[in-house]
């Protein structure tokens, strides 16, 4: 991985960081006095766990990144597995909460009906998608990953 | 392992010692052992080819299938 490329994606990562650990802080505030009580903290509620399952990822990221520019990342011993698991973790606890989020919003919506609710609900919905679709995919990459450990050792064994 | 290297043998002919050896190939020391010591799971033909050059053998003088 060159050097720029590098470099620019720590930024990303370190800005990502900061600014969700923002949101965090200034989101649930916000929240309750734009929707009110009940919505509002539930809407709270599940910002926050987002955030903390996000501000996860980005860690796992930037090990794994760390780990690419060293060439050490497909060594036998590598540590990349715990940081891929704790990646697949955060994506998988991210989309639970949600799915419970959406599954609150949807009686919310049924029991009061207001565009507001209807609004959060999809986001929701297209929140615990995407969380579902990369934990998948990150799934799929854990393999490869494995698969390439594999061969680079075979390989280190060819005089 | 059916297939055996005797390199030692082709290294006494030429009087060269593993280190000579390595010099002459470019590779590590180490890794020339570990093929005259039988302990090597598999070859390149790179390796192969400069080792034949380097001692002026075939690689049937150096490789040998012995049946287990």
């Amino acid at each position: 991985m060159s050097r720029p490329i590098l470099i620019v994606l720590r930024v990303l990562l370190v800005t990502l960081f900061l600014g969700f650990a923002v949101a965090a802080v200034f989101a649930p505030s916000f929240v309750l006095s734009v929707f009110g009580e009940p919505v509002g903290l539930a809407l709270a509620v599940v910002l926050l766990a987002g955030a903390l399952c996000v501000e996860l990822v980005l860690v796992s990221v930037w090990m794994l990144v760390t780990m690419a520019h060293d060439d050490s990342i497909f060594d036998d011993r590598s540590p990349a597995d715990r940081w891929v698991n704790l990646a697949i973790g955060a994506l998988t606890a991210g989309a639970v909460v949600s799915l419970i989020g959406l599954v609150y919003f949807v009686a919310a919506q049924i029991a009061n009906p207001s565009s507001a609710t209807l609004a959060v609900l999809v986001i929701a919905a297209a929140a615990t998608g995407a969380s579902a679709a990369l934990a998948l995919l990150v799934v799929v990459m854990r393999r490869l990953l494995h698969s390439a450990m594999q061969l680079r050792s075979e390989l280190a064994e060819v005089i | 392992m059916p297939i055996e290297i005797n390199l030692d043998v082709e290294l006494a002919k030429k009087k060269m010692s593993v280190t000579d050896l390595a010099g002459a190939i470019g590779l590590a020391v180490a890794n020339v052992s570990i093929l005259k010591n039988g302990r090597a799971k598999a070859i390149r033909f790179s390796t192969l080819d400069a080792i034949c050059e380097a001692l002026g053998c075939q690689p049937g003088d150096i490789l040998r299938y012995v049946p287990d």
